[in-house]
């Protein structure tokens, strides 16, 4: 029995789990800023950076308590090395090479975009694999086949924003505040989604996402049709991008035959994308997992799931690793 | 045997010391190559095997709290609080512009701790030496090299200006040739050899209440990129 102390503070989560052998959660604390970055319309990196500062430790102790756990039942640390904001990464990487140090266990550094693709395996171990799992966040959007745990090949990804960007985005233009993601899934609930036809960007065109286009034909048409009803706005933009993710994720798994589709990333707690995802997965006959929403947004368990598994695979991550902000996920050729 | 570690990572510099009661026992300082997120943790650790002290036998960890960098004492402030927390032991948080005066307290006349904050400006604190240490006579503040060198003028000379930032705007202080003299190259940095040396005099608090000192309001431009 494995049990991973991991720490998750690649932007403005401060998260910390006990994960035993890369499956059960023992605990998991997650402490959001987000009233923190409210203010500002969007996570704001030195603000960030100070608040994991202060929670850290407190979550720490908070996620050891849960778990029940003392030091001496623990076989390593791990901490999200990237990508991320660097003066957050920085944070939860030192002081995981710390506990590291002070418990005299092993250091093993994470790959975030990793973690959100072997979150699934916290909550169904038995995921039919291969599977084509879109991922999509406020920093990242892609469709990734996963052949077996840790190899992967990206099929598609977006040439400019971020799905979660672009809902960040409108709903600041909108006016409603953030983060975006949930108050427009939530004011879509009574907008009619068909009312505006906005464009949905690389129909039809492989794998890729565009966003920004879409983002831009939003503002446009709010400025031309100022007395537009916002909640047919946040419906038929929300429409705009779930289909183009269904559409291409779906497409995805007919071409390489995967058994199951599974979607990740905080832009996969959106109501309207789980419900389309699951009911064309019904549609061909595929198996569909949605996570739950706690495990689609950022949180430390996905880590602990991928250091068991690292741990297993490459070892341990020496001390003097870095935390870098753009690090890429290894994908198969 | 109380062995306390000591940690500076405020400015370019990275500095680890360990000590006891009958003083320094290991030391170790980069000036150059990698940063201190990829540094410190393996300088710890090399610290504590030169000087044979387990990591596990620590008592008290020491760290300077700045001002300074704010990349560094992420890293500097983040493993002392993960330290302390796991070994269940106090940790001290020093002042940078305390430590770079420390250095100087045999100096006969007042000290200015300068050190570099980036983005043109610069911290700094005016300290007069006392028997045993150095009392702090202006608080510290920000500044730009132009206020600075207006506010070193105004303090009156003689003074011994000490640091990065010193080192910096050496042009500028030189304006004030005859008032305002420049510490030699070794002194720039807040040292963890320095800091070994005041823990003891530090006060010790939980691990969870330590913050960095940043005297900067944060910058708060919006970063898009990676959530
Ligand atoms: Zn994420």
């Amino acid at each position: 029995m494995t049990s991973i102390l991991a720490i998750e503070t690649s932007c403005d989560e401060t998260a910390a789990a006990v994960v035993v052998d890369g499956r059960n959660i023992a605990s998991s604390v997650v402490s959001s800023q987000v009233d923190l970055h409210a203010r500002f319309g969007g996570v704001v990196p030195e603000v960030a950076g100070r608040a994991h500062i202060e929670l850290l430790t407190p979550v720490v102790a908070e996620a050891l308590e849960r778990a029940g756990t003392t030091p001496a039942g623990l076989d390593a640390v791990a901490a999200t090395l990237g990508p991320g904001l660097i003066g957050s990464l920085l944070v939860g990487v030192s002081a995981a090479k710390a506990y590291s140090l002070a418990w005299g266990v092993p250091f093993v550094g994470v790959n975030h975009m990793e973690g959100h693709l072997h979150a699934a395996f916290l909550e169904d171990p038995e995921m039919a694999l291969p599977a084509v799992v879109l991922l999509v966040s406020g920093g990242h959007t892609m469709i990734v086949h996963m052949s077996s745990e840790g190899h992967y090949r990206l099929i598609g990804a977006t040439i400019d924003d971020a799905a979660g960007e672009a809902f960040d985005k409108v709903a600041r233009f909108l006016g409603l505040g953030y983060p975006g993601g949930p108050l427009i899934d939530k004011l879509a609930t009574s907008g009619d989604p068909t009312a505006i036809a906005f464009p949905r960007g690389l129909r039809g065109q492989g794998y890729d996402f565009s966003f920004s286009g879409l983002k831009t034909s939003v503002v446009n048409y709010v400025r031309k049709n100022p007395d537009v009803d916002v909640a047919d706005v946040a419906a038929s933009f929300q429409a705009a991008v779930v289909d183009v993710l269904v559409e291409k994720a779906r497409a995805a798994a007919a071409a390489l035959d995967a058994k199951s589709i599974c979607i990740g990333g905080g832009v996969a707690a959106n109501s309207a994308l789980r419900s389309s995802i699951a009911a064309a997965a019904a549609a061909d006959g595929r198996a569909c997992f949605l996570p739950s929403r706690a495990m689609c947004t950022d949180n430390a368990a996905m880590v602990g799931a991928t250091a068991w598994y690292r741990l297993r695979t490459d070892g341990p991550t020496p001390l003097d690793a870095a935390a870098d902000p753009n690090l890429a996920i290894r994908f198969d050729a | 045997m109380t062995a306390t570690l000591s940690i500076s990572t405020s400015t370019s510099q990275v500095s680890v010391a360990v000590s006891n009661s009958d003083g320094l026992l290991a030391s170790f300082v980069a000036n150059a190559g990698r940063r201190h997120g990829e540094t410190l943790a393996p300088a710890i650790r090399a610290a504590c095997d030169i000087s044979g002290v387990e990591i596990a036998a620590l008592d008290k960890v020491a760290v300077d709290v700045g001002p300074g960098l704010f990349t560094g004492l992420r890293v500097g402030v983040a493993t002392a609080k993960a330290l302390g927390q796991a070994l269940g032991i106090p940790v001290a948080g020093a002042s940078s512009l305390e430590l770079l005066a420390f250095a100087c307290r045999h100096s006969t006349c007042p000290v200015a701790a300068i050190v570099d904050a980036r983005r043109g400006e610069v911290f700094w604190e005016i300290y007069q030496p006392v028997p045993g240490g150095v009392l702090s006579t202006r608080p510290p503040a920000v500044a730009t090299p132009q206020a600075l060198v207006e506010g070193l003028e105004s303090a009156g000379g003689p003074l011994l200006a000490v640091g990065d930032g010193a080192r910096r705007y050496a042009g500028e202080i030189s304006a004030l040739a005859g008032l305002v003299e420049i510490a030699p190259e070794a002194f720039d940095h807040p040292s963890a050899s320095v800091l070994a040396l005041l823990s003891e005099r530090l006060e010790a608090v939980n691990p969870t209440g330590l913050v960095p000192r940043y005297l900067r309001a944060p910058d708060v431009r919006i970063g898009w990129e990676t959530r």
